[in-house]
């Protein structure tokens, strides 16, 4: 039985071929990412977590899964795959959009800017407080503002619109 | 002794002080917003109390609902905490006016060192070396209180510490929307928009002495934490000893402290803040009158529980040390765990947390306020947790940092526990050369590495597939849970508000 996946994290994507080669008690499966194989043992401790055995060495993996989105926990590290097939589905704020997105929730304190004025990348445009702190949102691209979708004292949800940016 | 105290705080530490209740045999008495109705702090104390809705104004900063909170449920004594009113005069007033007794010191104290530029005058007064510095008085005078100053400087709140409202100013040009931006952010986090100047200590450390006193005028330090590693002026990791600071430097350090405490009659724990130059100048920055977040790292090296200290000091005990008696041993370092995402400019992460799993192990302490299922609210500083370790030797201490850093396992928010990871094995931090800059001139932009990304993926890929067999105890015929539970769901899914 071979079984195949892609998944993109940190804008790696990764090809993965995969066969059960023993039923277990504990199961072992092999693994071709790219050049690389791996042989893996593995035995369900809960439905979340998973200890392997791989190249000798023993490990405690936790996952969480939402909709095409894994989450492994590894050796202190969080790794966030979203599945090839549906990756398309939620990319995170475009670099460089037309569209400057609010990177978290918060509370908009001051509009740094109005519509028609010309801007650079790299001005700030917007200040959002988010948990006490005041972050300031900057245009990624030059271009002349079309509109801006907030005022001040609004609440954000991470993703909304905040400003259009024209681009040059 | 007490018999019941309030906690007037949330989070880790609200979680520490009903510990300290607990081991003390005294009642305690958590409070909560409608964000924390269910928060590990509200399970932890014996009893909780609703105060309001989640912004802090409306419950964690509401006097009159906590005073109201302590009288229904029969308290005799308010612990504040860090942050929210742990320095605020009006309220260590107003609990004692209400018969009750606050855990901390002098309404005075916290007034006279609550302000800035009058703790820099009565510090002057007492000895202590301060860095240049100018008040503003009118923004015309702005530009000329910078030059009297000197670049790069600090703008800096007057109203309150703890890197708020603080802005860094390397060209005249910025100093006017500098000052603007930190009097607008200290208006919000202290409800006081003065500002004044002070010159930026380049390359600095930052070094803090730690200071005990009880009402009976016994007055001891407990050595010194080093702070240095910061991002936006904000601590993420601790340590003690500081491994720059050597048996004079230590002599220096402490007397100052302890005449700066003497100065304003300070009772009960409070912590005096330094930077401590290239060639070995200290220069005075503030005194908190408070607990710390890194009070574990001193609770590792000299054995003392500081808020059973505090509680017992504040129940009139005399101390119990003397400062002979404080022998610090081996070196404890403290990492904490931010709602944050470190590759996106520390941005805060408001998620529900879907997996935790705490290190564990000999000198490793976990000092938590979230749990599975707990939605991390917006509205209150995103620290999830502090990992604290102890070993023999500093390099002890940072090997076993790493490998409980590695053996936490946190889903939900982004956190600082991977980029953590990075900053303790830096060469430069495992040498002990670390200041204030660390973070900006050694990790200017952390993207996290992929060491195990191959592995996190191929896992991702066969967890579809593997079978999830019964357990042994289960395998009579009895399905376990495991295959009748399905795939688990946190139980807070929903967003804020």
């Amino acid at each position: 039985m071979t079984s195949r996946k892609t998944y993109r994290c940190a804008g790696v994507e990764l090809s993965i071929h995969l066969n059960r080669v023993d039923a277990g008690p504990p199961e072992v499966f092999r693994v071709a990412i790219g050049d690389a194989e791996m042989d893996i043992r593995v035995r369900a401790i809960t439905p979340d977590t998973l200890y392997i055995v791989q190249d000798g060495r023993s490990r405690i993996v936790h996952l969480r899964r939402s909709g095409s989105q894994t989450r492994v926990a590894i050796s202190g590290r969080v790794y966030d795959l979203a599945s090839g097939e549906e990756r398309r589905a939620q990319s995170p704020v475009q670099l460089g959009s037309p569209e400057l997105r609010s990177p978290m929730p918060g509370t908009i304190l001051e509009i740094l800017v109005s519509e028609g004025q010309r801007v650079a990348a790299g001005d700030d445009l917007v200040i959002l407080e988010a948990m006490k702190m005041e972050n300031r949102i900057r245009a990624e691209l030059a271009g002349s503002v079309q509109a801006v979708a907030v005022a001040a004292g609004d609440r954000v949800e991470s993703g909304d619109v905040l400003v259009r940016i024209l681009a040059d | 002794m007490f018999r019941r105290i309030l906690i007037a705080n949330r989070g880790e530490i609200a979680v520490r002080i009903a510990r300290a209740c607990r081991d003390l045999g005294v009642e305690s008495v958590a409070v909560c917003s409608d964000a924390d109705r269910d928060a590990l702090h509200v399970i932890e104390a014996d009893r909780a109390v609703h105060i309001g809705a989640a912004p802090a104004t409306d419950s964690y900063l509401r006097v009159e609902a906590i005073l109201e909170a302590a009288a229904s449920t029969d308290c005799d004594a308010v612990h504040p905490g860090y942050g929210f009113l742990a320095e605020n005069a009006a309220f260590a007033r107003a609990v004692g006016d209400s018969g009750l007794v606050f855990i901390g010191p002098a309404p005075l104290a916290i007034e006279a060192m609550g302000d800035k530029i009058r703790a820099r005058e009565i510090a002057g007064a007492a000895g202590v070396p301060l860095p240049p510095a100018a008040t503003i008085e009118g923004a015309a005078k702005a530009r000329a209180a910078g030059d009297e100053v000197g670049m790069p400087l600090l703008v800096k709140a007057a109203g309150g510490g703890g890197g708020k409202g603080m802005r860094t100013v390397r060209e005249t040009g910025d100093l006017a929307s500098a000052i603007e931006a930190a009097r607008r952010e200290a208006r919000a986090a202290f409800g006081d928009d003065r500002v004044y100047l002070e010159r930026l200590v380049e390359g600095a450390r930052h070094i803090e002495i730690q200071v005990l006193a009880d009402q009976h005028g016994n007055c001891i330090h407990l050595g010194e934490r080093e702070c240095s590693i910061q991002r936006r002026h904000q601590k993420i990791v601790e340590e003690s000893p500081s491994p720059a600071v050597d048996q004079r430097l230590r002599a220096q350090l402490t007397t100052a402290a302890l005449s700066l405490a003497r100065a304003v009659d300070y009772r009960n724990a409070g912590t005096v803040e330094f930077l401590l130059d290239g060639d070995a100048n200290i220069y005075f920055l503030e005194m908190n009158t408070r607990l710390q977040v890194e009070h574990p790292v001193t609770e590792w090296v000299t054995g003392i529980d500081m808020v059973q200290a505090q509680i017992r000091i504040a129940a009139n005990e005399p101390l119990w040390v003397r400062q002979s008696d404080i022998e610090p041993r081996g070196h404890a370092i403290e990492c904490r765990l931010y709602a944050e995402d470190a590759q996106r400019d520390f941005a805060p992460s408001s998620a529900a947390i879907e997996l935790l799993r705490a290190p564990a192990g000999p000198w490793t302490r976990f000092d938590s306020g979230i749990r599975e299922g707990f939605v991390i609210p917006l509205e209150y500083d995103p620290m999830m947790a502090k990992l604290s370790v102890w070993g023999a030797c500093r390099e002890d201490a940072r090997r076993r940092m790493v490998e409980a850093l590695r053996e936490l396992a946190l889903i939900g928010p982004s956190s600082t526990g991977s980029f953590l990871i990075d900053v303790l094995q830096h060469p430069a931090f495992a040498s002990g050369a670390t200041n204030t800059s660390f973070l900006d001139q050694h990790m200017p932009s952390w993207t996290q590495p992929t060491d195990d990304l191959t592995l996190a993926a191929a896992v991702a890929a066969l967890h579809q597939l593997v079978n999830h067999s019964p357990s042994p105890s289960t395998a009579a015929g009895e399905p376990s849970p495991w295959q009748t539970l399905g795939s688990w769901r946190s139980f807070g899914d929903g967003g804020s508000e």
